[in-house]
């Protein structure tokens, strides 16, 4: 496998289950950037007979995904825009599956999906240059590869 | 929203013409307006160009920003007339930004921002005729 380029990895989410597939009018649109996070706790198990080296348990294991944009409704019609991600945490922020996937899923290259939650969105206006948007995603429950 | 990656210097150069052009009235006279500089030029002239251009879209859609320079050049009187070029700036700045956020219509293009980078004033001689040159830097984001 050759390096990956990034513009292929977009951010889905939609209501329903990890077991559906993702549409293209899931995608969060207009993103410049998304990185996708998968974390486990390592609680520390050092004893006196350890022998002077740390160990640890697998512990706890998190998920979550950070994104950045340009903020561009035009593509509403489409896809999730940043407005309409404000609108979904303001109304409650059900529980949504969410897929980190390529665009060529499956074929070459992997994808990963979770149950989760919108955890936060912000939308910065500077003087004279374009809105921009971020905000991340957090997972409840497991996280699944997505190879269709 | 442009999904595929195009030229938009020509629609910029263009949509700056169209407001400018016929219109840029100084002391009672109008001015013309090149988008190309013709061999024989009037003695006071405005000229659009000078684009320095990167494409910083997105992952869903090209966006291109960069800079575009607005140029008046005066050769009217023996080292040219700073004060008349001067006024003329005046009235193309008011018609390019009439208002903070004022931006205008390129073409099948969206102009987000446009908005006033620097101003330079320059004379010389060029070709043995004596000139002012005042230059407008403007910044521009187009979707």
């Amino acid at each position: 496998m050759s390096a990956v380029s990034g513009t292929l990895y977009g951010i889905f989410s939609t209501t329903g289950t990890i077991a559906t597939a993702s549409a293209s009018t899931d995608k969060v649109y207009s993103c410049k950037s998304a990185t996708f996070k998968c974390d486990v706790d390592l609680p520390d198990v050092s004893t006196k007979e350890s022998a002077g080296w740390a160990e640890h348990l697998s512990g706890i294991k998190s998920a979550s995904v950070d994104f950045s944009g340009v903020w561009d409704e035009a593509g509403s019609a489409t896809a999730l825009t940043a407005a309409e991600i404000l609108a979904l945490i303001i109304a409650g922020n059900t529980m949504r599956k969410f897929a980190f996937v390529p665009a060529a899923l499956g074929t070459t290259i992997p994808g990963w999906k979770f149950m989760g939650s919108f955890k936060g969105m912000q939308l910065g206006a500077d003087m004279e240059v374009g809105c921009t948007f971020s905000g991340s995603a957090v997972a409840s429950g497991a996280v699944v590869l997505f190879d269709a | 929203m442009s999904v595929k990656y195009e030229d938009i210097s020509y629609d910029l150069i263009d949509g700056i013409y169209d407001v400018l052009n016929g219109s840029t009235t100084y002391g009672g006279t109008t001015y013309p307006v090149y988008k190309s500089i013709p061999k024989t030029p009037a003695s006071v002239y405005v000229f659009i160009g000078n684009i320095v251009e990167i494409e910083n879209g997105t992952k869903d859609t090209f966006m291109y920003e960069g800079t575009i320079q607005i140029h008046v050049v005066d050769s009217s009187k023996e080292r040219g007339d700073l004060k008349l070029a001067q006024g003329l700036m005046n009235v193309i700045r008011q018609k390019l930004k009439a208002t903070r956020s004022a931006t205008f219509t390129i073409g099948s293009h969206t102009l987000v921002v446009f908005d006033p980078e620097s101003s330079t004033t320059m004379t010389g001689e060029e070709i043995g005729i004596s000139k002012i040159r005042i230059v407008d830097l403007y910044n521009f984001l187009i979707n």
